[in-house]
């Protein structure tokens, strides 16, 4: 062997890696642009000069309210529950071993879309029609409260049986399906005992907002999703070892099943949080993993990082798009990422030869 | 002296004995090779030497530790293993492939050192060329090379490889045994499942033959002989000998 020869290989794969910085680095960036433009849209719009002395505060006052009160929670929403759908779906891909698993994979969405109509119909957090026909919720926290407690009811069932001795990746996902099929029939059950306004509440709440959030749910969101994202990307070196089999992974003296198990807790919890503050928002834990692989591999040291980015970016757009597009009509962003991402999932199933 | 010593070694699969009373040692600077049919507990007893299996009874001492006094990241660090096969889920080069054989040695991200030290044993493998290739588009006998590499980058002092042979042309069977024979010095050893006799043969120091998850017989490439071979595997065997070297010719399977 000669010492050079290999210093070659440590600097050919040095550059490999530092072209996967670059795209989280420009990846960085184009959130910072996306956030900066969509401060400034909506229906009243401001330049960057404007957003910018707005946030500052040094502008009119109803710029610094509309910025302020509507738009930055909405955009930190936005790029916080982007970020914790797609971490939480690369850490489930990777744990799982399964390029389809995601955060509604373990059937936590249609147990919180159960829990809320739950709370809308039995604990009488439902509807009364607000001025101009708006859906108004009468306790909010109630219908927040019972879908967060029916999605970790789900998670701790799935968690159980995956300690079971027997237990295997496709347990906790077949579990999943499973919890999420009984969910979404006590779903239609909830809907048949619904009156008209319920009903509508019910609708309401199932399509994904990122406008419904306070800072209060904000900086719950936020001190919950960060700390998971960095033990994500804290243990992104171990989810690579687990990508070859579980035996493989404790030959490399990594804990299979314990990490699998926190790991799934986890992505489990900050979905169900998610899902409980702003409802469902389909397809960004599925997809945006698999678009970064796209890019740049599959290697979780760069995948996960990127993901939180790319996951920002999306439903970030989306969402910037939904309230723009048809304005001043606002479409719920659950709605968008849906139609983005089911040709963008059919594509990347067409092209699976290749790819997994 | 002896590096790796297993004590009456028990393992039941469903309540079917896999691994039954199974007792030897493995001396620093040697290649241990073990044969014998499908289903005679090869590679159960390589899993139950690595920790992979919860065992029944039985007691194996590593370097003087007892294997059950240690976590598994320490037995990383001195065990590599190299499984019969895998299939990766997700695009990964090999040089990330390779480089989770330094996680034992690591915490949340790789050094320096490590980059290096996988760098090396690419180098050495002949396999730097491939290092940012994705490990899916790699031929069997490269995807083996690869799965050895990455247990050469544990450092290990043992080395577990379960059938590394199997389904490679004999350019890659060479390369393989080769690259074991290499690696080992006198503070290091192997064990080595085998279906191939010749190859077992020709490599290893000691052998054990097993049946039914049994040894069934033991010792120097000689025991490898038509009264051992042909109980165990249920065929006839001519052996030819000269002074250079032995070969099994299986004959016809006994009735």
């Amino acid at each position: 062997m000669s010492t050079s020869d290999a210093e070659r290989v440590k600097a050919s794969y040095e550059s490999h890696f530092g072209r996967k910085l670059v795209f989280i680095f420009i990846a960085a960036i184009m959130l910072l642009l996306l956030a900066v433009f969509s401060l400034g849209i909506g229906a009243v719009n401001f330049s960057v000069t404007e957003t910018a002395g707005a946030l500052l505060g040094r502008s009119t006052r109803m710029a610094r309210t509309i910025i302020w009160n509507i738009r930055v929670p909405r955009v930190l929403t936005a790029i916080l529950v982007g970020s914790g759908l797609a971490v939480a779906g690369a850490a489930l891909q990777s744990l799982l071993r399964n390029p389809l698993a995601s955060p509604y994979t373990l059937g936590i969405s249609h147990a919180a879309a159960f829990g809320a109509a739950f709370s809308v119909v039995v604990l009488g957090a439902g509807s009364s029609g607000g001025a101009g026909g708006n859906i108004v919720f009468n306790n909010p926290y109630i219908t927040v409260l019972s879908a967060f407690g029916w999605s970790m009811i789900t998670v701790f069932i799935i968690v159980t049986l995956g300690r079971l001795k027997n237990s295997s990746p496709v347990t906790l996902i077949l579990t999943g399906i499973a919890l999420g099929s009984l969910f979404t029939a006590g779903y239609t059950v909830m809907q048949s005992f619904a009156d008209q306004s319920e009903l509508s509440s019910i609708v309401f709440w199932t399509f994904g907002d990122v406008g419904r959030t306070n800072w209060l749910q904000l900086a719950i969101i936020a001190v919950v999703v960060i700390p998971v994202a960095l033990y994500f990307v804290y243990r992104s070196w171990q989810f690579r070892a687990m990508s070859s089999g579980d035996e493989t992974a404790k030959s490399l003296g990594v804990k299979p099943k314990r990490l699998r198990l926190i790991g799934t807790l986890l992505a489990g919890l900050i979905t169900a949080l998610m899902v409980s503050f702003v409802g469902i928002i389909g397809f960004v834990g599925l997809v945006v993993p698999h678009i970064v692989r796209r890019f740049i591999g599959g290697e979780e040291r760069s995948l996960i990082p990127a993901s939180c980015l790319v996951g920002s970016i999306l439903l970030l757009g989306s969402d910037t798009a939904a309230r723009t597009v048809v304005a001043p009509i606002v479409l719920p962003v659950g709605i968008l990422t849906s139609f983005l991402g089911v040709p963008l999932f059919i594509y990347l199933v067409i092209r699976g030869k290749e790819y997994w | 002296m002896v590096m790796l010593k297993a004590n009456e070694l028990e393992f039941s699969y469903d309540e079917e004995p896999t691994i039954r009373g199974v007792s030897f040692d493995l001396d620093y600077g040697n290649i241990l090779g073990v044969v014998g049919p499908n289903g005679s507990g090869k590679t159960t007893l390589i899993k139950y030497l690595n920790g992979l299996v919860n065992p029944d009874g039985g007691e194996i001492t590593i370097e003087g530790r007892n294997l059950t006094d240690l976590s598994r990241r320490e037995i990383a660090r001195s065990v590599g293993y190299v499984p019969q096969s895998e299939s990766p889920t997700f695009p990964s080069t090999v040089f990330d492939a390779v480089l989770t054989g330094r996680a034992p040695h690591s915490n949340w991200k790789p050094s320096d050192g490590d980059l290096l030290a996988v760098s090396e044993t690419l180098t050495d493998m002949g396999l730097a060329d491939l290092a940012t290739r994705d490990v899916r588009e790699l031929s069997g006998g490269q995807l083996r090379k690869v799965l050895i590499a990455r247990a050469f980058a544990q450092e290990p002092n043992l080395l577990l490889l379960d059938e590394p042979m199997a389904s490679l042309d004999l350019r890659h069977q060479l390369e393989v045994l080769n690259s074991v024979e290499g690696w080992l010095t006198e503070e290091r050893a192997a064990l080595i499942t085998f279906h191939d006799l010749n190859l077992a043969g020709k490599y290893c120091d000691k052998l054990l033959v097993m049946k039914n998850g049994k040894i069934f017989a033991r010792g120097g490439p000689e025991v490898l002989a038509s009264e051992t071979i042909e109980p165990v595997y249920g065929v006839e065997v001519e052996i030819n000998e000269n002074p250079r070297s032995r070969w099994i010719e299986p004959t016809k399977p006994l009735t």
